[in-house]
């Protein structure tokens, strides 16, 4: 819409808030500039005196931030950077492990990581990077896997972690500490940052300060025997079907409704797509899905970052559970139903058709795929 | 012979001592074990006998009990390790953490550094192969399960994804015996040294999983095929099924 300037009278001069606002805001940067430039840190200046990241040659100490793949919840490896970047302050680095393949690959600098090791898997990785830059913090995003990996770490090196770190906080003297629940949750327990850190999700605000410089460091040579693995020989791994995941857990929904009439045509498609199966009330009432599959207020509230909705109206009780859902993508033959105006892309069509056509895409794919 | 250690917990909500569910799912993991391979099952507590929640343990079907009493609040580590060293346990099964104290799951590791044994967590199961080996099954995430040979001591973490305990029988409870032997503690004086104060509700930051908002597009008047392409590319952009040619 144009904004029309209002006229003026005439001798009254007006002041500009936006204007003045914005100008603050730009000069954030030049004052953490300011009072990092005397210790050890040197801004880069681009053309013009705007500075861009920050450069560290010889930090204090380094902060390390495990960032295993795949990442344990979507935002892990920003919230940890960002505790590590406060943690930081002026005088130490942080240090950036991804593990493994098929993390996240975004850019490293603007999370605020001043280097960056890319490794294969194992905890190998971790005491080869920790031999490489002695770190003064390990962080950890709270993940089964990561759990294992920082307590087998915290034994080896004798070191007391604290496990699912809440909140920092400010002591008295100033002085900083960490949050963590102890007494079955029932305390809250402060005490100064520890060498390692498991970090509970959600509850560090990414870093938006001058970015760091992420300087790639190649990881000196790793233990070819996993120091740290079980110890036990392992057997054989076995995939679990992906239909069958408990649905709080899953990450992948394909959903049915009452708008869902042919069955075999549904389960299928759970199977082609490798989603978790689950259902309306009115579905799991009439018998078609066990009561374990309900999503809904009085069924499962799911997290799943997909939820594929067909023949689903969208009663308030069923949108209840999707609340938390990233996208939600609906087949629906009511172009009205409050399932559509939920999701992020609605197909008004027939279920009934939708399903087998998809599951014959997949497969056509899948053929072409491999010949 | 396996050791199982147990842990009391205590209720959420009314605060009543109770067994530690994950201690639970732990008895109920050697109790099956139990009765696939016969072996004998020691049970241990650290802590005070006289805690109600102790019977419930012997309800599961524990033949008995045996409690060190340190006589206060102590660190856990030595008295276990001493006591392990002692009996010499094939197994060692215990839950993931406590509900006392700093409850950080610390302790089957440093179980398993100080005693030179393997660890193991999120065991589901417990099993035999077919030449009578234990096999141990870890879900390592929903969609993996890992089976390890058991072909050397270990010490295996109950997974909370583990059969939950059956119930307690109150005659078994009331039958089962409770042996008490006194044991030697230091306070835990890292542990003294925390402040504690109540629970205060910490929100988790809103927006950082960013539910999406809905509103997309309706798409009307689609074939089949048609609808179907446009959620293979909506499905495709966002990594849930892979791109053409990936495969």
């Amino acid at each position: 819409m144009p904004v029309v300037p209002e006229p003026v009278e005439p001798g009254r001069t007006r002041r500009d808030p936006r204007a003045a606002r914005g100008g603050l805001r730009r000069e954030a940067p030049t004052v953490e500039e300011a009072s990092a430039a005397p210790v050890s840190m040197q801004a880069v200046e681009v053309a013009a005196p705007r500075v861009t990241h920050r450069i560290l040659e010889n930090p204090e100490g380094w902060i390390l931030v495990v960032s295993p793949a795949p990442e344990p919840w979507s935002g892990a490896e920003a919230e940890l950077l960002g505790l590590a970047r406060r943690l930081a302050g002026e005088r130490d680095g942080v240090v950036l492990l991804r593990l493994g393949a098929g993390g996240p690959t975004g850019a490293a600098g603007p999370m605020g990581a001043d280097r960056l090791i890319e490794a294969g898997d194992g905890a190998g990785a971790v005491m080869a990077a920790l031999a490489a830059l002695p770190a003064r913090h390990i962080l950890f995003p709270e993940s089964f896997a990561s759990g294992d990996l920082a307590r087998r770490l915290a034994a080896r090196l004798g070191e007391r972690p604290a496990i699912g770190v809440l909140a920092l906080d400010r002591a008295r003297d100033g002085a900083e500490r960490i949050v963590t629940r102890g007494e079955g949750g029932r305390r809250d327990l402060f005490r100064a940052p520890p060498r390692i850190m498991l970090i509970d999700r959600n509850r560090f605000a990414p870093w938006e300060g001058l970015a760091g410089e992420a300087r790639v460091v190649p990881l000196p040579q790793m233990d070819p025997l996993d120091a740290l693995s079980s110890g036990l020989p392992l057997v054989e791994t076995i995939p679990q079907p992906a239909t069958e995941i408990p649905l709080a857990l899953a990450d992948f929904i394909v959903s049915a409704g009452e708008g869902v009439s042919d069955w075999p045509a549904f389960h299928q498609l759970a199977r082609d797509l490798g989603a978790a199966e689950a259902g309306s009330r009115q579905v799991c009432d009439a018998g078609h899905l066990p009561r374990a599959r309900q999503v809904g207020a009085s069924g499962t509230l799911v997290e799943a970052r997909l939820y594929l909705a067909f023949g689903i109206s969208g009663a308030p009780q069923h949108l209840q559970g999707v609340q938390k859902c990233r996208h939600v993508l609906a087949v629906n033959t009511d172009l009205h139903a409050a399932m559509v105006k939920r999701a992020d892309l609605a197909v008004i069509a027939d279920a009934q058709q939708v399903m087998p056509a998809l599951s014959r895409m997949l497969a056509a794919e899948k053929a072409g795929g491999r010949g | 012979m396996i050791a199982l250690l147990l842990s009391t917990g205590c209720h959420p909500v009314s605060g009543r001592p109770r067994m530690n569910p994950a201690c639970a799912r732990a008895a109920e993991l050697a109790l099956r074990w139990r009765q696939e391979s016969g072996e004998e099952i020691r049970a241990l507590h650290l802590g005070d006998p006289g805690n109600p929640a102790l019977r419930d343990y012997l309800g599961l079907g524990l033949p008995g009990l045996r409690v060190l009493d340190p006589g206060g609040a102590v660190d856990a580590l030595p008295p276990l390790v001493a006591e392990l060293r002692r009996i010499a346990p094939r197994l060692v099964l215990c839950g993931a953490a406590t509900e006392t104290g700093e409850g950080s799951g610390m302790l089957p590791y440093l179980l398993a550094e100080a005693l030179g044994m393997a660890v193991l967590a999120g065991v589901i199961a417990l099993a035999q192969d077919a030449k009578g080996q234990g096999v141990a099954v870890q879900a390592s995430s929903p969609t993996l399960h890992r089976r390890f040979a058991l072909d050397r001591p270990a010490v295996l973490i109950a997974a909370e994804a583990a059969p939950p305990a059956r119930p307690v029988a109150f005659a078994r409870a009331r039958a089962g015996r409770i042996d008490v032997q006194r044991v030697m503690g230091a306070p835990d004086a890292v542990l003294d040294g925390f402040e504690s104060r109540p629970a205060r509700i910490r929100p988790r930051r809103i927006g950082a999983a960013s539910a999406g908002g809905g509103n997309g597009p309706a798409l009307t008047g689609l074939s089949a095929d048609q609808a179907a392409a446009r959620i293979a590319d909506f499905l495709r952009q966002n990594g849930f099924i892979e791109r053409n040619g990936d495969g």
